[in-house]
């Protein structure tokens, strides 16, 4: 069996329906936040979070908005895939803004808000993923200028 | 861009059609319509190989270089 990777009934239309379920389950998870936090430190903190819940809110709050942005840029982009449209300056631009969006959450858990030792990694890992984005969204805008100029190339 | 086609000239002086001359070179004519509207950022020697087939006429005939600031006098 031959799997499709763009088009119709493809793994990228697949992926863009997938996009829609993960935004709306993190809005409701963002929605729910800070009762999921209180669930979560009575049971795995034995209830001990006391002032870090509020300075958990603080970096969790802008994150989940970051991220919801960042299915909502990718869904756009897997549209413009399935239309046969990946390399746009439109894209580029959506991108950019995902390595921006990551960025922002990088430096939010780098900040040391968040009283764990994984926040520094994850706000590491972040960081690492915002560079390599902004280094796609230079090569997709790359890309849309080749093509536009050997679209026009008669 | 100072470079000008002037394939809609030769086309009138040769009382050919568009259709037709896109049937005869064999591009689109929707790439035809880019060629004659000043749209296009390159054109292939092969092409233009084909146009001066079909029309009959040198590749002097359907391009012409222009000064940019006669460019602007003719789009004002």
């Amino acid at each position: 069996m031959k799997l499709n990777i763009t088009g119709k009934s493809s793994l990228s239309s697949f992926l863009e329906k997938l996009c829609w379920v993960f935004l709306l389950s993190g809005l409701t998870i963002t929605v729910a936040l800070p009762w999921i936090l209180d669930y979560y430190g009575r049971i795995f903190w034995h209830g001990r979070l006391g002032t870090d819940y509020v300075r958990i809110l603080f970096v969790l709050y802008p994150s989940a908005l970051m991220a919801l942005t960042v299915i909502w840029q990718l869904r756009k982009i897997l549209v413009n895939v399935n239309q046969g449209n990946p390399f746009s300056l439109e894209n580029a631009r959506r991108v950019k803004i995902i390595s921006f969006c990551c960025m922002m959450v990088g430096l939010l858990f780098l900040a040391g808000i968040v009283p764990s030792l994984l926040a520094p990694m994850l706000g590491l890992a972040f960081l690492f993923l915002s560079a390599l984005s902004l280094l796609l969204s230079e090569l997709v805008k790359q890309a849309a200028i080749y093509k536009e100029e050997n679209d026009l190339t008669i | 861009m100072p470079i000008i086609v002037n394939l809609d000239v030769v086309m009138a002086q040769r009382k050919i059609s568009a259709t037709q001359l896109a049937e005869e070179v064999g591009i689109t004519l929707a790439n035809l319509s880019i060629l004659k509207n000043n749209k296009a950022k390159a054109i292939r020697f092969s092409t233009l190989e084909a146009l001066c087939r079909a029309l009959h006429c040198q590749p002097a005939d359907l391009l012409e270089y222009a000064e940019e600031k006669d460019c602007q006098e003719g789009k004002q």
